[in-house]
C-alpha cells in the first residue's frame, strides 16, 4: 500500500512537470498549432493511401476497408497517446552523452518517470486525436454490436499498446547505456509495429507473426482484441478470450522492460564531463 | 571543380565509419520491406489481374526499391543548413572562397553515393532473397535506373536545401518538417505506386516534383516509361528548385542576422 501511495505522488509530480512543459510550448504558438496539425496531417495521408488502395482491392485476408480502418484508428491511438506521454525518452541518449543522467540519479523520483517527462509533446496529441476520430468514425461505420464486455476490451487494448508502446520507447532508451548506434533498429517495433498493427495480422508470413505475439506482443494488444469486437474470424486458430490477454502480454513486456531499465542504471557510468 | 569532387569523395567515405548504425538500419529496412510486400501480396490475392499496370509481382518490387531508396534520397528529417542557420555557422560557410549551395550538393551527392551501396543494395538483395523478386535482365535498363537514381538525389537534395532556408524566417522547423514528410509520403510514390491514385489526385501528383524521387526510378526500371521522359522531368525540377534555392538565398543574405557571439 506505501508502495502504491509513492507510485500516486511520484505521478502527481510527473502531471505537474509535464504541465509546465505543456506551457513552455504554447509560448510558440504558431509552430505549435503547425505541428500538431501536421502530425494531425500525416497520418491522413497514410489513411488516403489505405483508402485509395482499397479502391482496387476488395479485402486484406477478409478483412473490409471499414474493417482494416478500425484496426487503423485503433494502432493511431495507442501510439499517439504513447508517444505523447514518452516523448522524452527520444531526449535520453542526448542526455547521456552530455552527464546530464547524474543529475536525474540525484533527484528523490522515479528515474522512468524523470526520463519520460523531459519533453511531453503536445504535436502528437494531433496524432492520438487523429487515431480517436478515425476509431470513431470506424465503429459508426460498422455499426459494432456493443457489450460490455466488447467496450472493456477496447479500452483494455488500448490501455495495454500504450503501455506496450511505452514500454518499446523505454528500452530504446535504456540500449543506449551501451550503444548509441543500433538504436535504429528499435524503429522496426515501435514505428513498424504500429504500422504492422493497422492490417490484420493473419496475413503475414509465420515468422513475423511469431516476432510480434512472442517477443513484441503488438498482436495480442491490437489484432486480438480487434476479431473479438468486429466477431470477426480468426484463421490463427486462437481461442475467442486471447483478446482480453492483451493486459497480460503488456504487463508481463512491462515487467521485463522495467528490469532491463534498472539493470541499466545500476550499470550507468557517468561520462564525467 | 576538384575541390567539389573531394568533398563528394570524403562525405562519400564518412559514411561507412557506423557500421552497427548501417546494420541497425538494414535489419529495419527489411522489416517494413517484408511487412510492407505482405500486406500487398494479401491485397492482391482479393483480385486477379495487374492494378494500374502494375502486376503483384511488380508492385512488392516496387516496395522493396522504396526501402532501398529511402537512406539514398534521405527524404526526411535532414536539417544540417537549417542548424548552421540556427547556430549561426552559415556566416563562416558564407565566407569561404566556394559556392555555398555546390558545396552541400557535392556533400549530398557523395553520401548518397555510399548509401546506395550500404543499404540500397544489401536491403533489395534482401528483398530478392525472401521474395524471390524478378529483376530485368539488361545491363542498359540498369544503367538507366541508376542514371535516374542520380537525378532523383539531386531533385531530393534541391528540395532539402530550399526548405532548410526557411529556417531564416522562422527558428523553429518542425512544422515545416510535418509538412515536407506529408508531401513526399504521398506525392513520391513512397506508399504505392502513383498511377494507383485516382484521375484527380494523380493530376496533382504530376504537377508537383516529388514523384521525381521514388516514382520515377520505379517506373524506368519496371519499364513503364522511357528513361528520356524521366530524366527529363526530373531535370526540370532540378533546374526549378537550384534556381528557387538560389533566389531564396540572395534574399535571405540581405536580412541575415546572426545571433550571439
Amino acid at each position: 500500500m506505501a508502495n502504491f501511495r509513492e507510485l500516486l505522488s511520484e505521478l502527481a509530480i510527473a502531471g505537474r512537470i509535464a504541465r509546465s512543459r505543456l506551457q513552455g510550448q504554447m509560448q510558440y504558438r504558431a509552430s505549435f498549432v503547425l505541428q500538431i496539425a501536421g502530425n494531425f496531417i500525416i497520418n491522413f495521408a497514410e489513411l488516403l493511401a489505405l483508402i485509395i488502395m482499397f479502391q482496387h482491392f476488395h479485402h486484406l485476408g477478409g478483412w473490409n476497408i471499414r474493417e482494416v480502418i478500425f484496426l487503423y484508428g485503433l494502432s493511431a491511438t495507442m501510439f499517439g497517446l504513447a508517444q505523447m506521454i514518452g516523448s522524452g525518452l527520444d531526449q535520453f541518449p542526448a542526455q547521456m552523452r552530455l552527464g546530464e543522467f547524474d543529475r536525474v540519479l540525484t533527484r528523490p523520483l522515479s528515474t522512468f518517470i524523470q526520463a519520460s517527462v523531459t519533453d511531453i509533446s503536445l504535436r502528437y496529441f494531433g496524432q492520438m486525436l487523429q487515431g480517436l476520430v478515425i476509431l470513431g468514425y470506424a465503429v459508426f461505420a460498422l455499426d459494432v454490436h456493443w457489450t460490455a464486455a466488447k467496450l472493456l476490451l477496447l479500452f483494455l487494448s488500448i490501455f495495454s499498446g500504450v503501455v506496450l508502446f511505452l514500454s518499446l520507447f523505454a528500452i530504446e532508451a535504456v540500449l543506449c547505456f551501451w550503444t548509441v548506434e543500433s538504436t535504429e533498429a528499435i524503429n522496426a517495433f515501435t514505428y513498424g509495429g504500429s504500422d504492422l498493427a493497422q492490417y490484420p495480422l493473419s496475413i503475414f508470413d509465420r515468422w513475423l507473426r511469431r516476432l510480434f505475439l512472442w517477443l513484441i506482443p503488438i498482436g495480442f494488444v491490437s489484432y486480438f482484441p480487434a476479431v473479438t469486437i468486429l466477431d470477426k474470424h480468426d484463421p490463427l486458430g486462437f481461442p475467442a478470450w486471447t483478446g482480453f490477454a492483451a493486459p497480460l502480454a503488456a504487463g508481463l513486456f512491462a515487467l521485463a522492460t522495467g528490469w532491463l531499465w534498472g539493470f541499466g542504471v545500476r550499470h550507468y557510468r557517468s561520462t564525467g564531463s | 571543380m576538384r575541390v567539389y569532387i573531394e568533398l563528394a569523395r570524403r562525405s562519400f567515405a564518412q559514411q561507412f565509419a557506423y557500421r552497427e548504425a548501417t546494420l541497425a538500419g538494414l535489419f529495419t529496412n527489411s522489416v517494413f520491406g517484408i511487412m510492407l510486400a505482405s500486406v500487398f501480396l494479401g491485397l492482391y490475392q482479393s483480385r486477379s489481374g495487374p492494378v494500374a499496370g502494375w502486376s503483384a509481382d511488380e508492385t512488392v518490387r516496387y516496395v522493396w526499391i522504396n526501402q532501398s531508396l529511402l537512406m539514398v534520397l534521405f527524404v526526411w528529417g535532414w536539417w544540417e543548413v537549417a542548424q548552421t542557420i540556427r547556430t549561426g555557422a552559415i556566416v563562416t560557410d558564407l565566407l569561404k572562397p566556394i559556392d555555398y549551395y555546390a558545396y552541400w550538393m557535392a556533400r549530398d551527392v557523395g553520401r548518397a553515393g555510399a548509401q546506395l551501396i550500404i543499404r540500397g543494395m544489401p536491403t533489395l538483395a534482401i528483398g530478392w532473397v525472401l521474395f524471390h523478386l524478378q529483376f530485368p535482365t539488361s545491363p542498359v535498363r540498369w544503367v538507366e535506373f541508376l542514371v535516374s537514381i542520380f537525378f532523383a538525389v539531386l531533385v531530393s537534395f534541391a528540395f532539402r536545401f530550399l526548405i532548410n532556408l526557411a529556417t531564416f524566417w522562422t527558428i523553429d522547423y518542425r512544422g515545416l518538417s510535418y509538412a515536407s514528410i506529408v508531401l513526399v509520403n504521398l506525392f513520391s510514390g513512397l506508399l504505392l505506386p502513383l498511377t494507383f491514385f485516382p484521375a484527380w489526385l494523380l493530376t496533382i501528383a504530376n504537377l508537383l516534383p516529388f514523384r521525381s524521387l521514388m516514382m520515377l526510378p520505379n517506373e524506368v526500371l519496371a519499364g513503364h516509361r522511357s528513361p528520356w521522359s524521366a530524366y527529363g522531368l526530373q531535370i526540370f525540377w532540378v533546374v526549378a528548385l537550384s534556381a528557387l534555392a538560389q533566389l531564396v538565398m540572395k534574399r535571405a543574405e540581405k536580412k541575415l542576422v546572426v545571433q550571439g557571439g
